[in-house]
């Protein structure tokens, strides 16, 4: 049988306890992959510098010791879990925060721009904007709201020595803000994509157009990276919440 | 020494290990035992939280290296506001150590003063 020849030709991989001490550290601060592969490098190079060290020749029992001598790979890796997440949750809110200020830019250089040509603004358009306008205006306040309170709320926070219930309330209370902040920035950015495109489906695609169409392209491409980073950061800070202890 | 009393002055003794110039985890780690006589015996994961703390307060930088033995190693430095704090930190150690003998010294005195 083919299968069986391959089993007995392949070798028996030996174990190699400091990797694996490694790829406990790693997965367990996969969420931030970055500080993950970091500690693992720094983690797996401090442990191959203490063994070369140690003059003990019984190379089983050094192992053992130098391990010991580290601590357990878990509750390393938990240590970083309160700094992580504190980064994580700044991050994701300063980029909200960025988010709702390249949407006002573009939103209030698009208001001037059709001020500017005077841009003829027919019935459709006005209906439109009756209904739309309020809309797009609650929804990019309540982002901007939620937006400023996560950041304000982020700031004022410093990562505990060990990570504790009340810490972890705290960063699923900016985790539930930024997800606010993405919702509301959703919906703004959906009523303008239909207004500026009413407005530019009425008036055609000539020239003037392309102001307003490059500034939409602008502020999807800043609402939609931004909703998706906030989104990755809210699925990674909940990963990172389920292993807390 | 214990732990817990260690762990109040990590950051002080970290900064205080790295006052020779730049080294690695490991390297910290060995200086801390070397400079305290072996009274500091952490567990040696310890160390690396504490310099990554360090490195975001300001007080450590750190860059990749290739160490001898062909593997990657991160070596950290202090920086001026590193050495800063270290030098306030020696000195509030200082004013505590002066204060604390002082303490001792009258309490070890005082039962001599009740016999005479």
């Amino acid at each position: 049988m083919p299968s069986a020849a391959f089993s007995e030709r392949k070798p028996v991989r030996p174990r190699e306890p400091i990797a694996d001490f490694g790829n406990v550290v790693a997965r367990e601060l996969s969420f931030d992959p970055r500080l993950a592969r970091r500690l693992r490098a720094e983690v797996e190079d401090h442990l191959h510098e203490a063994i070369a060290d140690r003059a003990d020749p019984h190379g089983e029992k050094r192992l053992a010791e130098v391990m010991c001598a580290f601590g357990d790979p878990q509750a390393f890796a938990r240590q970083f879990l309160a700094t992580a997440l504190l980064s994580l949750t700044r991050r994701a809110a300063a980029l909200a925060a960025l988010a709702v200020i390249g949407m006002f830019g573009a939103m209030e250089a698009r208001a001037a721009w059709y001020g500017w040509v005077n841009w003829p603004v027919s019935g459709h358009v006005r209906t439109a904007n009756a209904i739309g306008h309020p809309v797009d205006r609650f929804a990019f306040v309540l982002a901007a709201a939620f937006a400023l309170s996560a950041l304000a709320f982020v700031i004022t926070r410093r990562a505990p020595a060990r990570f504790h219930a009340t810490f972890g309330w705290e960063i699923g209370c900016c985790i539930r803000l930024s997800a606010a902040v993405a919702l509301a920035l959703s919906s703004a950015m959906a009523t303008e994509l239909v207004l500026t495109g009413v407005r530019l489906f009425d008036a055609g695609l000539g020239a003037n157009a392309v102001v307003p169409l490059v500034s939409l392209m602008l502020e999807l491409a800043v609402a939609g990276g931004s909703v998706s980073y906030i989104l990755i950061v809210m699925h990674r800070c909940s990963r990172a919440l389920r292993l807390a202890p | 020494m214990e732990g817990e009393m260690l762990k109040g002055h990590l950051d002080m003794i970290v900064l205080a290990a790295m006052v020779d110039g730049p080294a690695h985890g490991y390297g910290v780690i060995q200086e801390i035992k070397r400079r305290s006589g072996g009274a500091f015996d952490l567990p040696e994961g310890t160390i690396y939280p504490t310099l990554h703390r360090l490195e975001k307060a300001g007080y450590l930088a750190s860059h990749w290296t290739t160490a001898q033995s062909g593997r990657r190693r991160r070596v950290y430095k202090m920086t001026r506001r590193g050495e800063r704090a270290l030098s306030d930190h020696r000195a509030l150690w200082q004013r505590f150590a002066d204060a604390i003998g002082c303490l001792f010294g009258e309490k070890a005195r005082a039962p001599a003063r009740t016999h005479s």
